[in-house]
């Protein structure tokens, strides 16, 4: 599960200054992960799905200076004041920086998240999935850096497309002068994506801005109505809009398997809560690797908890 | 509230037009683009596009001389950089048609086409996924007079935007085509058949893993079957009950009629017909149900409006199980605290 079909990397990878973060949702992992950091001075990154040798080439001797905390996909995720606090702590015992991730929000998750905003330090960067809170940010919390998160960088990444050229069917290049525009107009310097299927490294590469890239895996879809989080809801209840939940994308998920015949892509899909997610193939990792070496790449952002990987592996 | 009604050729608009429909939108993807860009459309919609600049002009004289507006959708979730001279070329031509509106899911392109100032309304599409007050002022700010709001907004939620943004014109979706993820936050493609399909009609196999790799008990899996049964339940609602209609041709589906009165009361001023690529059959219908719904609401009391929307198709049944609306606040599966 999580594997990667290996592949050689230009051993000047691994000499490329690229700063390595590490996101996680929820708080309990990241004070594991920061925990076995400062007592062992390793972060086992093999237990995120980065254990073959293409990704180790390319990982070799780059330490995790960064910790990310929150998730992008949903408005149900959002940490409490006090998870929260506990990720501050946590990272700045271990001299890590943080960063805060929010997902689309509604004006009830705005207002959430007012309140997360206001514990942030000066200078903190905030991930932002959604136009409203780019907007809010700009306008409460000008001393906080945005980020423009994945969901507002679109581009096609069909994992289940059998050739680039379904892929060609958006265009090629996230980065259109239209969002250029709006990232100007929010001082936004720094943007995530994920590697699209079949990306060549020119595909990871924006005009004025710095890239951080997610991996092991992408993302494919999400919505807000989710599956598993009307697991324990009553049938009359399930999946109606705004539904709330027990977070049970935090002790689930699910591996989906396309049942067309072998040939296609290829590329291993998983679904964690309400977004489904697609593993990078080796071709895909390598176009990563040579966006890293060109420049264009200067963050990789390690997906930490909201995986297919088991965070119970960081250990407790 | 006016009634928005999707239309694929000028002589869709009559037709529609005496149903009840207020105002028209429409794809074009003219020769030009396809020459240049292939199979790539110029909106959200492969097909139940107009083909060119004269099916466009005749469109906008068609539904002007009936006192009707048109608007054009630009609603890819992007345009790449390869694709934005092209798009805002096609752009400076359809205001040039006379078209009233265009709708555009990129609030990047709106960003853009608000500094231009084209003689044209410019309306920001679901696409672009306004889920709160601050999106909406946003898109106000960058030059749009209206926003379409996504699916999935409880009517609570609608009613604090349109609350808060009096003047800015608020649309809702009424009829038709579901969809199971966000549209704006869905980075795939519908494929053929074959090849799957939309996503998330999931053809796929599943296997379900817990975070903690002990393995699933059965008590648990058994409660995690019958939530993906009801899965499929709700999935076969949001993809129009099968893509069925009624003896009459009334299509079933995701549908939010008996949610107009409440609606009408948060301020919406126009409620939307989804689906270009249909049959106009089925687009007649659903304008004349969304007609008759409006127009009791017009006259009659919200008990009466609410009892002829749920009556209109005979199914009660599907009704009932809440998976067909689009605002479960309302319906008979009512779920007024998520």
């Amino acid at each position: 599960m999580g594997s990667e079909r290996s592949v050689g990397l230009p051993a000047a990878n691994a000499a490329v200054a690229v700063q390595w973060t590490i996101a996680f949702t929820k708080p309990r992992p990241l004070e594991r992960f920061v925990r076995v950091l400062r007592a062992t001075g390793t972060d086992r990154r093999g237990v995120f799905g980065l254990e073959s040798p293409q990704w180790a080439a390319m990982l070799a001797h780059q330490p995790v200076t960064r910790v990310r905390f929150g998730n992008e996909f949903c408005q149900r995720l959002l940490p409490s004041g006090r998870e929260l606090q506990t990720a501050l702590d946590a990272a700045s015992a271990s001299g890590l920086d943080l960063g805060l991730a929010f997902p689309m929000l509604t004006d009830e998750g705005l207002e959430e998240a007012d309140v997360l905003l206001g514990m942030l330090p000066e200078r903190t960067e905030v991930t932002v999935n959604d136009w409203g809170l780019m907007r809010r940010l700009a306008r409460r919390f000008p001393a906080l850096r945005p980020i423009a998160g994945r969901l507002l960088c679109k581009m096609l990444k069909e994992p289940r497309a059998p050739s680039a050229a379904y892929l060609e069917l958006g265009g090629r290049g996230f980065m259109t002068p239209g969002l250029q525009r709006l990232l100007e107009r929010f001082g936004v310097s720094r943007v995530e994506i994920d590697v699209p299927p079949f990306a060549r490294s020119a595909d990871l590469c924006a005009p004025r801005r710095r890239i951080s890239v997610h991996v092991p895996h992408g993302f494919a879809t999400t919505g807000r109505i989710c599956c598993i989080g009307n697991l324990h809801r009553p049938m009359e209840r399930k999946f109606a809009t705004g539904h709330t939940c027990a977070r049970e994308c935090l002790v689930y998920w699910r591996e989906l398997s396309d049942s067309r015949e072998p040939g296609d892509a290829g590329m291993g899909i998983f679904q964690r809560g309400n977004t489904i997610f697609y593993r990078y193939t080796a071709a895909m990792v390598q176009a990563l690797a040579a966006a890293v070496t060109a420049g264009s790449v200067d963050r990789i952002v390690i997906s930490g908890d909201w995986n297919a990987a088991g965070s119970a592996d960081l250990g407790s | 509230m006016r009634l928005v009604a999707p239309i694929s050729a000028a002589e869709d608009i009559p037709v529609l037009a005496r149903a009840g429909a207020d105002e028209f939108y429409c794809g074009l993807v003219p020769g030009e683009w396809q020459k240049r860009f292939g199979r790539s459309t110029a909106n959200r919609r492969m097909s139940g596009n107009l083909q060119s600049f004269a099916d466009l002009a005749c469109t906008v004289a068609t539904a002007h001389g009936l006192g009707k507006r048109v608007s054009v959708a630009f609603n890819a979730q992007s345009y790449s950089a390869d694709r934005w001279d092209s798009v805002l070329a096609l752009l400076d031509r359809v205001a040039a048609s006379g078209a009233d509106a265009a709708i555009i899911g990129d609030l990047g392109l709106l960003a853009a086409l608000g500094e231009r100032r084209p003689p044209l309304r410019l309306h920001l599409s679901s696409v672009a996924s306004c889920r709160n007050v601050e999106t909406a002022e946003l898109a106000a700010e960058l030059g749009a007079t209206r926003v379409i709001l996504p699916r999935h907004l409880m009517l609570s939620e609608i009613r604090t935007i349109c609350r808060a943004l009096p003047t800015l014109e608020i649309e809702a979706f009424i009829l038709n085509d579901g969809c199971v993820f966000e549209e704006g936050a869905c980075h795939t493609l519908h494929l053929p058949g074959p090849l799957g399909g939309p996503i998330c009609l999931e053809r796929f196999t599943h296997e379900y893993h817990r975070n903690d790799g002990r393995p699933c008990g059965q008590p648990e899996l058994q409660r995690i079957h019958a939530n993906d049964a009801a899965w499929a339940k709700w999935l076969w609602y949001v993809f129009s009950c099968g893509f069925s209609v009624t003896a009459e041709g009334l299509p079933h589906g995701p549908c939010g009629l008996c949610a107009i009165p409440q609606l009408a009361a948060a301020g919406v001023g126009s409620v939307k017909i989804a689906g270009r690529e249909g049959s106009l059959e089925r687009r007649l219908k659903s304008v004349e149900m969304t007609r008759a719904v409006l127009d009791r609401c017009a006259s009659g009391s919200e008990r009466e409006t609410v009892a002829l929307a749920r009556s209109l198709r005979g199914r009660p049944e599907l009704c009932a199980s809440g998976f067909m609306c689009y605002y479960r606040e309302v319906g008979p599966g009512c779920v007024r605290h998520p």
